[in-house]
């Protein structure tokens, strides 16, 4: 009996997943509920465990290969005599942008494995494309393909030449290195060494890598929110002082009694969530057809947290029916959970509103991009003590207060410049009173 | 300027070449009396009389070993071979002795010889009347092989072919002989070695030859109403071929496609790929494809032929579907 091992689903609306590392070879002994291989997916890390005893008889997938959800990854079993240990399947499952082949179809078990969804194939690039690039000093992989398939078209390659600042004085300081028409051996190896001379920045010692999973889903994602929103940022400064007293003054012994560590960035998400209600266009999205705009009727709190292999950020779940300290123990727990890789695939999907605190490391503020469809995110600053010029029945007085940037970055095609001052103003004059202790 | 067929061109274009040089002859089955099955040499037996327009039995060795001696002893003989299937029964003059005798006398005899036949399909003639086999022809070293797809050319073609010190299987298409076409009154000379850009484009480069010229051409009508600018190429000639014109195509479209009558394993259009592949690789865009009969001998039922010869349909499928991959 052989059991297929499979790409599991991991989340609604995952498709794919890379294989990260095998923990196993061909050959190997595996327990039942014993870890098999690692998975990446646009989600989530995680371990995927052969369901059976038995021995691992074929690896079909090869690590840093993405596959659909369902592929065959491996065969687990009883050792069969026609298979020989240690020989790991070679041809590779064919990958889903090729044109079926005609004539001919693979043979056995290869041809059982669903297609592959190759983020490489999109970067393959026709010889016209690739010659093109270098005769105009072009960088392919940048280029964005609007040909079939997502394919870069001869097209694309002019485009970039005029849109783009590319290096084109590299080559035009000795333009007859580009032979016209360039044509057999001596041609290519002369293209080989253009090649070089196009990505000039580039020395011997460079190292070289590729990008993790969870780094490419974060560019694309960056990307393509500052592509498709209109996003503008409104700054407000805010005195944490109470707020800062009132946390001295109560979490050792909120510790003590809960086992929570009660954080300022609780009694912002705080005051963040309690704004939201009054202000339910911040709390709002565009709906797909861009023009219905959705009011959400749950505060879904996403919080970004900064882990060892990118950011993350996990979504409190109906964050706004929680109380301070129910806020400081979750933010806890998720913070926990996303570092360790070990946040649920679903528990980072669905938010409504994100906060992020870039203040943890110093900063007094930035502009943070959106996550879509989500049309707000509120960044807080560092807290600093500075002196304040303040008003007090009439008199002026200058003080040393807890003070801290709030920096709003908001979808304009949803949220006019105003709107998003009051939102800010009511989350600052929360704050401010620093009347929380109802909560604790 | 008339309008003659392409069958008519044929006469016309041995006749000119019989008035300009007493040394070119005709030989071969019905084609003085009866002038020829397919009506290509009518009138030249009553212009030229008997013993240049000479019958002969059934009998293709004889046919072509008479024109070989002709060749070698001093005249121009143009022989015809009725169906072009037939060169089996007399490829061993063709493919040894014809085409190696100027090698092997170290030049020393040429042979201006002519080998007209009647190739291709698309009449219902069945699997030993109907194959097209220049492939068989270019697969030879010593000969030429052209295969004009329109009148003029055939006129311009022929003559070419009379004046060349070399062999040349000059391969007619019998599904053309009913087409018409404008012929320039006067002498017409064309050029071996040379394809002809039927109509120019810029997406894609689609090579032609014979009977399958108007259908690419068919194709390129359906694709420009589809946006895609195709350019179609008669090939002409197989050998020599006119690597100038199809590389430049290919280099301007980056993108070729064949469409060729022959069954497809080694049809013409496989080596012009390989060329294509070798000399301008790096002007492609995508992958070559060949649009050819299948691998199979070719049926007589009308439905069937129909569906196994490369149509205009098909070819504007093929490149439209390429294009969009």
């Amino acid at each position: 009996v052989r059991t297929p091992i499979t790409m599991p689903q991991l989340g609604e609306t995952v498709a794919e997943g890379t294989v990260t590392r095998w923990l196993h070879a061909v050959g190997d002994t595996v327990r039942a509920q014993e870890a098999l291989l690692e998975v990446s997916t646009a989600k989530v890390d995680t371990e995927v465990r052969s369901p059976v005893s038995g021995t691992v008889l074929e690896i079909l997938v090869f690590e840093d290969t993405t596959v659909a959800v369902g592929t065959v990854l491996a065969l687990v079993g009883e050792q069969d005599n026609a298979l020989v240990p240690g020989t790991p399947a070679h041809a590779p499952p064919t990958p889903i942008n090729l044109p079926a082949p005609t004539g001919t179809k693979l043979a056995g078990v290869i041809s059982a494995v669903p297609a592959v969804v190759d983020d490489a194939a999109r970067h393959r690039h026709s010889p016209r494309v690739r010659r093109l690039a270098i005769e105009k000093g072009v960088a392919l992989e940048p280029v964005i393909g609007t040909g079939p398939g997502g394919r870069v078209s001869p097209e694309d390659v002019l485009r970039a030449v005029t849109a783009a600042d590319q290096p084109v004085a590299v080559l035009t300081d000795e333009p007859a290195r580009v032979p016209e028409p360039m044509r057999g051996s001596a041609a290519l190896r002369e293209m080989q060494e253009t090649v070089t001379r196009v990505t000039p920045t580039e020395g011997e010692s460079d190292r070289r890598e590729p990008m993790s999973p969870l780094r490419r889903v974060v560019a694309e994602r960056v990307v393509s929110s500052l592509q498709t929103t209109a996003q503008l940022t409104t700054v407000v400064e805010v005195d944490l002082t109470r707020v800062v007293a009132l946390r001295e003054r109560m979490k050792d012994d909120l510790e003590r009694r809960t086992g929570v560590r009660l954080t300022l960035t609780a009694f912002c998400a705080m005051a963040a969530l309690e704004a939201l209600r009054l202000h339910p266009l911040l709390n709002a999205s565009i709906d797909q057809d861009g023009h219905t705009v959705v009011y959400h009727a749950s505060q879904h709190l996403g919080v970004a947290v900064d882990t060892p292999c990118g950011l993350v950020v996990p979504v409190l779940r109906d964050a706004g029916d929680l109380n301070l300290l129910g806020l400081a123990r979750q933010i806890a727990e998720v913070a926990q959970r996303a570092r360790t890789g070990r946040a649920g695939p679903d528990e980072l999907t669905g938010g409504t509103f994100t906060l992020i605190n870039t203040g943890c490391r110093g900063a007094l503020f930035d502009t943070p991009i959106l996550n879509p469809p989500e049309v707000g995110i509120l960044s807080t600053g560092a807290v600093v003590e500075r002196p304040v010029v303040l008003r007090h029945d009439g008199d002026y007085a200058i003080a040393i207060r807890s003070m801290a940037y709030f920096a709003l970055t908001y979808d304009h095609r949803l949220v006019d410049g105003a709107a998003a001052a009051r939102y800010l103003a009511t989350v600052k004059a929360r704050l401010e009173t620093g009347e929380f202790a109802a909560e604790l | 300027m008339a309008e003659v067929t392409y069958r008519d061109a044929v006469a016309r274009g041995i006749a000119q070449e019989m008035a300009r040089d007493d040394r070119v002859v005709l030989i071969g089955e019905d084609i003085a009396g009866a002038g020829g099955v397919f009506k290509t040499t009518v009138g030249l037996l009553e212009q030229f009389g008997p013993k240049r327009v000479v019958d002969t039995p059934i009998a293709e060795q004889a046919i072509l070993g008479a024109a070989m001696g002709a060749a070698m002893t001093g005249l121009r003989p143009i022989a015809e071979i009725m169906f072009s299937d037939f060169f089996a029964v007399c490829w061993d003059l063709v493919a040894n002795e014809i085409a190696k005798t100027r090698y092997m006398t170290n030049g020393q005899v040429t042979l201006p010889l002519v080998i007209k036949t009647g190739n291709g399909g698309g009449l219902r003639f069945g699997a030993q009347h109907s194959q097209s086999v220049e492939n068989w022809a270019m697969a030879v070293p010593g000969v030429k092989v052209v295969t004009p797809s329109t009148p003029l050319d055939v006129v311009g073609l022929m003559a070419a072919a009379v004046r060349s010190d070399d062999p040349v299987l000059f391969f007619e298409h019998k599904g053309l002989y009913a087409s018409k076409g404008e012929v320039p009154d006067g002498e017409i000379v064309d050029s071996l070695g040379t394809a002809a850009i039927r109509r120019p484009g810029t997406n894609a480069t689609i090579l032609a030859l014979g009977l399958m010229v108007p259908r690419a051409l068919g194709a390129a009508e359906q694709l420009a109403g589809r946006g895609i600018d195709a350019e179609v190429i008669d090939v002409r000639s197989l050998v020599p071929l006119d690597t100038t014109t199809i590389l430049g195509s290919v280099s301007r479209t980056g993108r070729l496609f064949t469409v060729e009558e022959n069954p497809r394993l080694l049809g013409w259009g496989a080596e012009i790929a390989s060329i294509v592949a070798e000399e301008c690789f790096w002007d492609l865009d995508g992958p070559v494809h060949r649009i050819t009969t299948p691998h199979i001998p070719l049926p007589s039922a009308d439905s069937l032929e129909d569906m196994v010869i490369p149509s205009a349909d098909a070819v504007a499928t093929t490149v439209e579907k390429a294009l969009q991959s």
